[in-house]
């Protein structure tokens, strides 16, 4: 509970200095947002090469060692008190490195992948089991200054070839249907849509459903 | 006067895609397809359709069928007008 609010006020702390603190209300407390569930076939993924080959890039998975080890360089405390959160909470993070610092981290969840299935809250919210060879991909953030970059697509698509050649079959994510920069990014990486859902949120209290579609678009029993 | 079309490629070749020789895909090219347009500008083509053409675009109106090429761009407009 002490690190929720710890990293809740660094929040509003590196939102204040990033003049983003009515971005973060906006993504706290919202009444009936519309929520769309997507997910990819990992094995769809035909010849794509890595992204960041040949680039000034790195894109490397984070672990407790380099966090409690304080080798990675994150633009704000906040974003490293997420990681170590999130890590702790058994959650693998990526993070693309430029110049040694981290400008962005994205990360995922395998909930059957672990020696104890991790229960995650975003799949009970979406409605959604992961089978064994399913992973969920739960956040990416970019640092405010390598926005406009073109660089999320490419760093979700680093994510899912590392899943693909890990084995994995099968990825679920989710984004706000008022979200047009996410939806268009899950549309390049050619996701499809399950059943919408309706979620109102106010800080830390959430409450989903009532389906918006009644129809899937796929079957969601994948094994 | 340019058509809808012509409006389109003038804007994103020039704001999107920063070709010196205009648009160099035919209207029906997909843009996710091509990565033509991506996550970051497609609001940027949003916001200038809804000032170009004094058209509002609601949130559910940004998809594939009305989005996805010069074609199915300029038919989406003219049905708002």
């Amino acid at each position: 509970m002490f690190e929720n609010i710890s990293l809740f006020m660094q929040l509003i702390y590196t939102s204040i200095a990033e003049k983003e603190l009515q971005h973060l209300i906006r993504e706290r407390v919202y009444f009936k947002r519309v929520v769309v569930p997507v997910t990819l076939d990992l094995t769809s993924l035909n010849g794509q090469q890595n992204p960041f080959q040949n680039t000034d890039y790195q894109f490397v998975e984070l672990n407790s060692e380099d966090l409690q080890a304080n080798t990675r360089t994150f633009s704000t405390r906040s974003r490293y008190l997420k990681a170590l959160r999130s890590i702790n909470n058994g959650l693998r993070g990526f993070v693309l490195l430029k110049d040694g610092k981290v400008i962005s981290d994205i990360w995922c969840v395998a909930p059957q992948g672990a020696d104890t299935p991790i229960r995650h809250p975003d799949l009970d919210m979406l409605g959604i089991t992961c089978d064994s060879g399913d992973a969920y991909a739960e956040f990416i953030y970019i640092d405010p200054a390598y926005r406009g970059k073109k660089l999320a697509v490419p760093i979700f698509l680093s994510l899912l070839l590392t899943l693909k050649r890990e084995g994995w079959r099968r990825i679920y994510a989710y984004y706000y249907e008022d979200n047009i920069s996410s939806k268009w990014m899950h549309w390049m990486l050619k996701f499809e849509e399950l059943p919408k859902l309706s979620l109102s949120r106010f800080f830390f209290f959430k409450k989903t459903q009532k389906f918006i579609s009644a129809k899937p678009s796929i079957e969601r029993n994948h094994s | 006067m340019q058509t809808i079309e012509e409006t389109l490629r003038t804007f994103i070749a020039e704001n999107i895609i920063f070709s010196s020789d205009g648009f160099p895909y035919t209207d029906e090219t997909s843009f996710l397809e091509n990565g033509i347009v991506d996550s970051t500008t497609v609001l940027e083509l949003v916001l200038f359709i809804e000032q170009q053409f004094s058209i509002s675009i609601k949130d559910s109106e940004v998809i594939p069928e009305n989005f996805d090429s010069i074609s199915c761009l300029a038919k989406f407009i003219k049905s708002k007008a």
